[in-house]
């Protein structure tokens, strides 16, 4: 395996910041020390830890049961996903031996030496191999921090989606007597615009029924993933100024969202979610919602499936909608005429470099991406699996699974696009450059800022993380 | 059978034991012995991550950069002061949501707690009902008003809608009006805790005292101004500091609020300081500015407790004073 590469002169630093981070996340002190009298205790026994911070919603009580029962002598401990306990522990070197993560924040962690090169692990495996694995998995390879698509691997993703797919209510379609989305080929934003502007209902002040959905959370990864088909990008080469201002294509793609929130039709600081697209959807508040494949689970579970005293008239309604097929997903929508539908969140898990386990840990990620919890995601259809041989196992029952199988199938060829992440900014929902959008247009829209004064806000603020991140990173 | 006594030296020895140590030794002893559990917390979880936090703010700490760490003095306090162009904001919508927030609650606890201290029918019930908010979790409180104060499908519209006979779709929980419902949301969320220490020291009055003033022929209004107010202003003073504090380290309302997700962004009107340091520590990951930050506010905190703890001679009356 390969070897360890510690670095004698920051020994001092490294001390000094193993009492910081352990400090700064003070309430964690017990927690530490819990953590490490059990390691010894643990070493004593010859049982190996194992520590992997996801979500429990991913990793079930149950499903941990079973891998004690198949693999004695390794512990497996599941902890919530913390940004602040993970980096408290990676400054206590004490990192969980297994983290998820989105794609954005792997080339900063990859730059950092902190994530353990898997290359030979999947090489020896006989679950995982390297040539069932479906092509977003290359998010999570690299030659190093600026070079991503290629090289070894660092990382898998759990499941994914093709993120900027769209669900549709044909039945709001109806109601505003616009003709239904076509299935087979994707539609331009600006026609999603006009659509949107179309089945947006309104009754004096209130809108009863909004246009369309996109995640604010995701507003750069949009911008990053439509620039790719054009052959641009937000950055320059070198990462190391962003590109908006003169960016005739970014300037547009900016200018889109802003007018969708100024128009109304989407949610906006002008028109309020009462909780968040996925509740909307199921009580017919909002006509379109751009999610990927993962979300016809979260339809299925919390509407489809829904029966007893569960089932409101709302949800019922909804039923009907599915059962009929119009609650349909249908192509991402294309920027420049091609049809691209990467993922944008690439969710995965990779190890610890200074994992004091690296082998029982990567039995642990065979377990989450090959067996039960992996066959379970995939028999849900909470996403598409990371590995082909798994694809048989999504649910294709009844019309709705049907549809959704159908629109997935239709979909996977245009999946491929790997988008570059920026090394020097943290990789966070929303990014540097959303953050700095979303934290200014508001003003925008009040008509306090211009909309060049908005680009060029958001282009300083971006190139001012990058700036002190690449200071501190000594980049 | 009666007992025996000591002998004269075995007298000598006992005597000799007990003033090894003397009383106030004896007394100082059991003092450090009693407060040291909450001494060794304070000193390990609560003095040593503010120093350990300061000298953080004195680095390029960015969460992952433990390699190339570097000591940058004051570079994050200089930051502060010149670059940091979204702290005017934080700054202004503290202030305001502060100067909203304190008065508000003093008073409105202040006379729920004179209401409550009435001799009236279930007065234990209605302080049960009025203290209910402060046990419930804040995620559950702020919820329960996201879905009062909706836009489209609120309550309040709702309300507004049939009283206007024309379907209003106000933003409260946005633009200008945001920064009133957090008042509101923060008032009602806190108002019981307020009440109960106020009913306290309002216990703690001489019935005499009111009595005395009555036969004198003080209305309610007087025995409460020149009575019960003058002998409530210490409870009142440190109401005051605690409520100055917690709105200035409010966070959790307006996070919430938002979303509740790491980055999740209020809308300006309740950008509050912590939500600016939540945002520039972890979103932007500045972990070393993020602590310069809170140093920041710590020492305005103190600032202002030192001033409002120097006005107290004014206003805030104390028995003991009485020469």
């Amino acid at each position: 395996m390969e070897a360890q590469n510690t670095s004698k002169n920051s020994v001092s630093r490294r001390d000094f910041m193993k009492v910081a981070g352990a400090a700064a996340a003070s309430g964690l002190l017990a927690t530490h020390l819990s953590a490490f009298t059990g390691r010894s205790t643990a070493r004593a026994q010859a049982e190996a830890e194992v520590s992997f911070m996801i979500h429990g919603g991913e990793l079930s009580e149950e499903e941990i049961q079973v891998f004690h029962d198949e693999n004695p002598g390794i512990t497996l401990t599941r902890l919530d996903v913390d940004q602040t306990t993970l980096f408290a522990r990676m400054a206590a070197g004490d990192a969980p031996d297994i983290w998820r993560l989105q794609y954005p924040e792997f080339p900063q962690l990859l730059a950092r030496n902190l994530v353990l090169n898997l290359q030979s692990f999947f090489e020896a495996s006989a679950l995982l191999k390297l040539d069932d694995l479906v092509e977003p998995n290359n998010f999570y390879k690299a030659t190093d921090a600026f070079n991503i698509g290629e090289g070894p691997i660092y990382g898998m993703i759990k499941d994914w989606s093709p993120d900027m797919t769209v669900f549709v209510n044909d039945g709001l379609f109806e109601a505003a007597g616009v003709d239904p989305v076509p299935q087979d080929a994707p539609l331009s934003y600006q026609e999603y615009a006009d659509l949107a502007a179309q089945v947006t209902q309104t009754e004096g002040e209130r809108v009863n029924v909004v246009g369309y959905f996109f995640n604010q959370g995701w507003i750069d990864r949009y911008w990053a993933a439509w620039l790719i088909p054009l052959g641009q990008g937000l950055f320059s080469e070198d990462f190391r100024t962003a590109n908006i201002v003169n960016n005739e294509e970014a300037r547009a793609m900016v200018k889109w969202h802003l007018d969708m929130a100024q128009d109304k039709v989407a949610f906006s600081p002008l028109v309020q979610s009462s909780a968040w697209a996925g509740p909307d959807f199921i009580n017919q508040s909002v006509a379109m919602v751009q999610f990927g494949y993962w979300f016809s689970a979260f339809l299925r579970i919390n509407a489809l499936n829904v029966t007893g005293d569960d089932l409101t008239p709302a949800i019922e309604s909804f039923q009907e909608l599915m059962d009929s097929g119009k609650i349909r997903m249908v192509p991402a929508p294309s920027w420049g005429g091609e049809w691209s539908s990467p993922t944008i969140t690439a969710t995965a898990a990779v190890i610890y470099r200074e994992t004091a386990n690296p082998d029982e840990a990567f039995r642990v990620f065979e377990y989450y991406n090959a067996e039960l919890p992996a066959i379970n995601r995939a028999d849900l259809g909470w996403g598409i699996p990371a590995l082909r041989s798994m694809f048989d196992r999504l649910p294709k029952d009844g019309t709705y699974g049907q549809l959704m199988w159908n629109a997935l199938e239709n979909e996977l060829p245009h999946t491929g696009t790997i988008i570059p992440a920026n090394p020097y900014l943290p990789g966070g929902e929303p990014g540097a450059m959303g953050q700095a959008f979303l934290g200014k247009w508001e003003e925008y829209l009040n008509g306090n800022l211009s909309f060049d004064d908005l680009l060029v806000q958001i282009e300083e603020d971006t190139n001012d993380i990058i700036e002190t991140n690449a200071f501190d990173m000594g980049m | 059978m009666a007992a025996e006594a000591p002998s004269p030296a075995a007298a000598r020895v006992v005597v000799t034991e007990r003033r090894y140590l003397s009383r106030q030794t004896r007394r100082t002893i059991a003092f450090y012995t009693f407060i040291a559990p909450w001494l060794a917390g304070f000193l390990l979880l609560g003095l040593g991550p503010m120093l350990i936090g300061f000298l953080a703010s004195l680095t390029n700490y960015n969460g992952v950069n433990l390699d190339t760490l570097q000591f940058v003095g004051l570079r994050n306090y200089e930051r502060i002061f010149t670059a940091d162009r979204d702290l005017g904001l934080a700054v202004s919508r503290t202030i305001l949501w502060t100067m909203l927030n304190v008065p508000i609650w003093l008073v409105a606890s202040f006379i729920l707690a004179l209401i409550l201290d009435q001799a009236v029918r279930a007065r234990g019930f209605f302080r049960t009902v009025f203290y209910l908010p402060s046990i419930l979790p804040i995620v559950a409180i702020v919820w329960a008003w996201r879905v009062m104060l909706g836009q489209n499908n609120g309550l309040l519209n709702g309300i507004l809608s049939i009283t206007r006979g024309a379907p209003v779709a106000e933003i409260w929980l946005g633009g200008n009006n945001a920064i009133y419902s957090l008042t509101v949301i923060s008032v009602w969320a806190g108002l019981g805790s307020g009440m109960i220490i106020f009913l306290a020291g309002l216990q703690g009055i001489p019935e005499s005292l009111k009595e005395a003033a009555r036969i004198d022929g003080a209305g309610a209004w007087r025995v409460i101004r020149h009575v019960t107010m003058p002998l409530m202003t210490p409870v009142i003073f440190f109401q005051l500091i605690l409520s100055i504090i917690g709105s200035l380290q409010q966070f959790t309302i307006p996070m919430i609020l938002a979303g509740g997700q790491l980055g999740s962004r209020p809308p300006d009107s309740t950008y509050l300081y912590m939500i600016h340091v939540n945002l520039q520590t972890f979103a932007s990951q500045r972990f070393g500015y993020g602590m310069a930050l809170i140093w920041v506010m710590f020492v305005v905190i103190i600032l202002l407790t030192v001033i409002v703890f120097w006005t107290a001679r004014y206003w805030v009356y104390y028995e003991a004073d009485i020469k």
